[in-house]
């Protein structure tokens, strides 16, 4: 079960917000991960709600901390897109920190990922990033929803789990 | 205010929290009077733009029709002025929904299964409060992991956008499997 979260009632103002999250994705597109974590608190909150890892005993979800699972996972994807970019079709914030942002994400697979075998087959995928900002400036949550089945067919990859 | 709910000015429920109370009361006309029918709608399944009287009332239908114990729990929400739309809002509603499938979905065979699946809808809002446009997202695969159905290729998309699915096929539950992008 997915922890609990809530909404934010203080944190950056909308401004602010719209220009760290702006530079986050900037970074990303960059495939600069280091400069994606400076952009976040440390202890910020990292929770990529479709991400799980199915193994015999228990299910691992891309849920914890931006400097554990999440700088993984961005790595990983990374060496296994290397040209992996994005393109930011939407965003919206209000004064407490919040922001949404719909964003495209996509590249060329040059190497497994996880599970999934190596297809040389490009993808490009809608994501919804839910980002808080607090009021130092810096990242303390980042919460990403997408369709893994649009990712799979765009990769030849036909396993549910 | 309970934690995730959002209000307007006047202190009365968001458009999105009146979204979750008309699916909570298994209300299909309360639901769909928030939206405009000609509105748009992007959702995971379609194989194509919907829209909100056709497509995204089709999808709630079948939804409330499928699970008959369906819950609907807000779990974060916000509301933003619209960038691209003046007077006009933006409302991100994270919601779990959840239910036993009493009933075929989206083509998927019913058996009888407990779902629970984490989505967010991106509502936008007009001036005059109807929803022109709802974007939903979530991940396909785990909804048809929760209701037994293992390969992608078991489901296929018809020009309608409605998903049409062969008996699931079993495989190892043993076998590591990971889901992951972003």
């Amino acid at each position: 079960m997915t922890a609990t979260v809530t909404t934010e009632r203080s944190g950056a103002s909308a401004e602010t917000a719209v220009q760290v999250v702006g530079e986050f994705f900037d970074a990303y597109r960059a495939r600069d991960v280091e400069a994606m974590v400076d952009l976040c608190d440390d202890n910020a909150g990292f929770d990529y709600i479709p991400f799980e890892a199915w193994g015999r005993q228990r299910v691992v979800r891309g849920e914890g901390k931006v400097r554990g699972v999440g700088k993984a996972i961005w790595d990983s994807l990374i060496d296994a897109f290397p040209n992996l970019t994005n393109a930011v079709t939407s965003m919206v914030a209000d004064d407490y920190g919040n922001v949404a942002v719909e964003v495209h994400i996509g590249g060329t697979q040059a190497k497994p990922f996880a599970a999934v075998a190596n297809s040389g087959k490009p993808y490009w995928l809608p994501h919804l990033f839910v980002l808080h900002v607090n009021e130092e400036g810096l990242i303390d949550n980042n919460r990403a929803y997408w369709d893994n089945a649009d990712w799979y067919q765009q990769l030849d990859w036909m396993e549910v789990g | 205010m309970p934690a995730g709910e959002n209000s307007t000015a006047d202190g009365s429920p968001s458009v999105g929290d009146a979204l979750v109370r008309a699916l909570n009361a298994r209300d299909l006309d309360a639901a769909m009077a928030l939206c405009d029918p000609g509105g748009e709608t992007v959702l995971p399944h379609l194989a194509a733009v919907g829209t909100l009287g056709t497509e995204a009332r089709a999808y709630f239908s079948d939804l409330l029709a499928a699970f008959a114990d369906l819950r609907v729990t807000v779990r974060a929400s916000f509301l933003a002025p619209d960038p691209e739309h003046p007077g006009g809002t933006v409302e991100t509603v994270e919601v779990r929904t959840a239910g036993t499938q009493s009933a075929d979905f989206l083509g998927i065979t019913n058996q009888e299964k407990y779902c629970d699946l984490d989505q967010a809808w991106r509502l936008t809002i007009a001036p005059d409060g109807r929803i022109t446009r709802l974007r939903g997202f979530w991940d396909q695969t785990i909804l048809l992991r929760r209701l037994a159905v293992r390969r992608l290729d078991d489901i296929d998309i018809t020009e309608a956008g409605h998903s049409v699915t062969t008996p699931p096929v079993a495989s190892s539950p043993e076998a590591p499997h990971i889901s992951a992008a972003g």
